[in-house]
């Protein structure tokens, strides 16, 4: 290899010394739930994308296409606020469905290294979940799967939009929905 | 043959002080982000062997060429620790960059190239003194990095700028930049240096260019969000994860058509071929596994556990 000249050496080396902005790093979340009830009544209650009755923080749920894939629903949250998903995959068949949040209302604006942040209703971002129901003989079970990032996309997060906080609303949204889906599925 | 006693010990005592390591070869590096750490795997027992600390979010995987060095990209650790993949201990951590992530070490084991995903830039590291020599600016938020197999060229997939950025490797600038699909996260390159393909995260399309002036030859429609891919049984097949798809896309090169799709683990990311190149291992992100596919049956034929969250973003096998 011939002899190779660099251009921006010493700016390069000033910097290199300091560490400073890094990307966040993705998270998970996943819920399971055994339920006593047969597989097609379990799918039956959940099975449409414009129908989140069963999740007792959602107060309504519009979708523009069914459960036509493409199709968004617009969910209005009982505790205020808006959070919009569109539907990627869906498989009667295979009583699954995956879905990815375009938007989010924002809850509150707070400021943070002096900058006005606002902090959204479900703290999170760039996130995608899929929802799955198998059937064990006589019970039947439900995973639900989300990948995620935190909300604040810089270095040195807000506590309100940390790795932290997006963990704990995702894992207590998806543990209450499953929580009221066995009691009315075992209905 | 015949050995005397003498030769007979003297084998045996050599093969005794010796790891097992070096009759297992090759090796697999699976960097599990949210466990920090990297999974060792035997790829001729599939199973892992070790599980080392990484810290700093390990995520992009590169081996030196002689096998000996594996380097791992951590990106919340500004930089890559340097394996060594016989005692299969860190020798150190380098720090290069805040936002390291992608990697690839040149074919003359020289030189280590990172691309740093918030300056814009390629790092060159010197891979004896682990010096930082320089970097050259590409487009925003750089990812996937391929060297040519003649140490020519090194290319970029710039993920903001939907584009690929070609660098010449002999005066260290920037020959060629063409746009892809949009952003372009994981790249592969044939072992002929002829062609470059770039998954696009969200076109859901894998951009087919000639490596020699990034002409477009053609865009190949997959499943949603490719992340990463690679190419086995001497070019003629190229394999795709699609990360919200839990599905690797199989697409034949001479037509250019996707012919089949194979299930894998949940969120499959990084995607490389075993030296035979006839295996291929994807490593599933949700799931904590990595998927080995026979790339002539087009079967999964094992799945093997790893760790949290792993990515294994790079050429993570070692060639011998």
């Amino acid at each position: 290899m011939k002899k190779i000249i660099f251009v921006v050496p010493a700016l390069f080396l000033m910097l290199s010394g300091i560490v400073n902005a890094h990307g966040p790093v993705r998270q998970k979340a996943e819920e399971d739930v055994t339920i006593n009830a047969p597989a097609e009544k379990v799918w039956g209650i959940i099975k449409n994308f414009d129908d989140m009755s069963w999740h007792p923080g959602i107060k309504s749920v519009k979708a523009d296409k069914g459960n036509e894939k493409g199709s968004v629903r617009v969910l209005a949250l009982k505790d205020g606020g808006t959070i919009s998903e569109e539907l990627k995959k869906y498989d009667d068949k295979g009583m699954s469905y995956a879905y990815k949040i375009t938007d989010i209302s924002t809850e509150k604006t707070i400021s943070h290294a002096g900058a006005e942040e606002k902090v959204p209703v479900l703290p999170v971002d760039n996130y995608s979940a899929t929802i799955d129901v198998t059937s064990n003989g006589n019970a039947t079970t439900v995973s639900w799967k989300a990948a995620y990032y935190r909300a604040y996309t810089n270095n040195n997060p807000p506590d309100e939009m940390n790795e932290d906080a997006a963990n704990k609303a995702v894992t207590a949204c998806l543990k209450s929905g499953l929580e009221n889906l066995k009691v009315l599925a075992e209905k | 043959m015949v050995l005397n006693k003498f030769t007979k010990l003297a084998v045996i005592l050599v093969a005794a002080t010796l790891p097992n390591v070096i009759s297992a070869r090759p090796f697999a590096y699976i960097s599990n982000q949210l466990d920090d750490s990297v999974s060792i795997i035997n790829t001729n027992t599939r199973t892992v062997v070790k599980t080392l600390t990484v810290k700093g979010k390990p995520a992009g995987v590169a081996i030196s060429p002689d096998g000996k060095r594996v380097y791992v990209s951590t990106p919340e650790a500004g930089g890559f620790s340097a394996i060594d993949a016989e005692k299969q201990a860190e020798i150190r951590h380098v720090e290069v960059s805040s936002g390291a992530l992608g990697i690839v070490a040149a074919p003359d084991g020289k030189f280590i190239y990172i691309a740093d995903w918030y300056k814009d830039s390629v790092y060159v590291v010197d891979a004896i003194t682990f010096k930082t020599l320089g970097s050259v600016t590409v487009g925003k938020s750089p990812s996937g990095l391929v060297v040519s197999p003649d140490n020519r060229w090194l290319f970029v997939a710039n993920r903001l700028s939907n584009s690929v950025t070609q660098i010449d490797l002999h005066k260290m600038t920037i020959r060629n930049t063409t746009l892809v699909g949009s952003h372009p996260f994981g790249l592969a390159i044939d072992k002929k240096g002829t062609r470059i393909y770039a998954a696009n995260v969200q076109s859901d399309d894998v951009t087919v260019l000639d490596a020699q002036n990034l002409k477009r030859i053609a865009t190949v429609k997959v499943n949603l969000l490719p992340y990463a891919l690679t190419l086995a049984l001497n070019g003629k097949r190229l394999f795709v994860t699609n990360q919200d798809d839990g599905s690797v896309s199989v697409i034949d090169t001479d037509s250019l058509k996707e012919i089949r799709l194979i299930r894998v683990g949940d969120k499959p990311e990084g995607i490389y071929t075993h030296p035979d190149d006839k295996h291929v291992y994807v490593a599933n992100w949700f799931d904590g596994t990595v998927s080995v596919i026979d790339a002539e049956s087009l079967e999964v034929s094992d799945t093997i556990k790893t760790g949290e969250g792993s990515r294994a973003f790079g050429q993570f096998i070692s060639n011998n």
